[in-house]
């Protein structure tokens, strides 16, 4: 009986999870780093056959104030933005960000436009592996 | 409760044949910000509201002022016009009820024609410096507009879906014209360029005057402050498999 009740309380809790998830989802986690004052920017990861290819949104940011690095599973971001942009009474300056990509990359080889505040790296795909002799 | 009801004030009665625009979120918040920003130029009023059991509890306070997310506004300084914005993307399950509804209404109330303001994303939008305007008009042979003198061109073939797509549909059987405009944008970004480019349109298509040089300043700070709609939109268009297909 009393596991019963323990199950159904559970059960409950587990229903108000899925609702605040889908209510709030995880919006603002993603988008702000709170104690940090930073933005994380908007955020598209695509795939090609050769190429890892992402995308970030960076309004207000410029060119020479971006600093990127990657390793092979990582894409970090920083950018310092022209201007001082408050939101909910939290003045934001900066955005930064760490993506882990969806497969392991070449980062040595990869390469970044940036154009009307958006910057785009591709990254081409890392292939490991031996050949396969077809007998 | 209906899954929507709408609620508005009696300014509604003065207003004649008005043209209704509807910007609701979806690709690259291309409607949003377009109908948004002619709120703000045409200084409209707030006549009333949308509200259903299947929205998200939110409610937003703006100057101290608690506001439901599906807001209408009106004007009657030069043309009749109405304006209905979303805070909160419209999860697919409302969009057939919210069409019927709203269509039902306008009816009533003599609207002349619906003006739906969207986005349709192009894979290599970042190529694009003026991004194009597509339209498709339905029960007007378009002599309620000049769209000729635009840039804007037919659709042709393709697809539209979601709540814009209820809303035609729903206009249709209503006999209320529509204009469906849809500017080449980004998917998951907000998008203030397009927004202008379709607003553009308007002002030509409906010898509207809405200066678009504020909108043009302030792109920028509109696209870091609509951020986290643009998620929240991104989230519900994947949810619902509702993203439309690249076009071009």
């Amino acid at each position: 009986m009393s596991s019963d009740i323990f199950d159904m309380i559970d059960e409950m809790d587990r229903r108000i999870r899925r609702l605040m998830d889908r209510v709030f989802s995880d919006v603002s986690l993603d988008l702000y780093d709170m104690e940090r004052r930073e933005l994380k920017p908007l955020t598209q990861i695509y795939e090609t056959d050769e190429e890892v290819i992402v995308t970030l949104d960076l309004p207000c940011a410029s060119k020479d104030g971006i600093e990127l690095k990657a390793t092979e599973d990582t894409l970090y971001i920083k950018a310092k933005m022209d201007r001082c942009v408050r939101i909910s009474n939290i003045d934001f300056e900066n955005y930064s960000k760490s993506i882990r990509l969806p497969t392991r990359v070449d980062a040595r080889n990869a390469k970044a436009s940036f154009k009307d505040g958006i910057l785009q790296v591709r990254l081409p795909k890392k292939f490991e592996g031996n050949d396969i002799r077809i007998e | 409760m209906m899954q929507v009801t709408l609620y508005s004030n009696d300014e509604i009665k003065g207003l004649r044949a008005p043209i209704i625009f509807i910007g609701l979120p979806d690709v690259g918040l291309v409607g949003s910000i377009a109908v948004s920003y002619i709120i703000d130029k045409l200084n409209m009023r707030e006549i009333g509201y949308m509200d259903s059991d299947l929205l998200p509890p939110v409610v937003l306070v703006k100057d101290n002022i608690v506001k439901n997310p599906i807001r209408l506004y009106a004007s009657n300084n030069n043309n009749d016009i109405i304006a209905i914005i979303s805070d909160v993307p419209l999860p697919s399950s409302l969009a057939i009820q919210f069409a019927k509804n709203i269509t039902l209404w306008l009816k009533g109330i003599g609207a002349r024609l619906v003006v739906n303001i969207t986005g349709i994303p192009v894979q290599n939008r970042l190529q694009i410096d003026k991004p194009q305007v597509l339209y498709v008009l339905t029960d007007t042979d378009g002599s309620l507009l000049n769209m000729g003198s635009t840039k804007a061109v037919g659709l042709g073939d393709g697809i539209i879906v979601g709540v814009y797509a209820a809303i035609i549909r729903s206009c249709i059987v209503s006999k209320i014209p529509t204009l469906t405009l849809l500017a080449q944008s980004h998917l998951n970004f907000p998008d203030p360029f397009a927004s202008i480019e379709a607003l553009e349109v308007v002002n030509k298509a409906l010898t509207l005057d809405v200066d678009l040089s504020e909108l043009k300043q302030e792109a920028e700070l509109i696209r870091i402050r609509t951020r986290e709609l643009m998620k929240q939109t991104s989230s519900m268009l994947t949810e619902a498999k509702a993203t439309p297909t690249f076009y071009g």
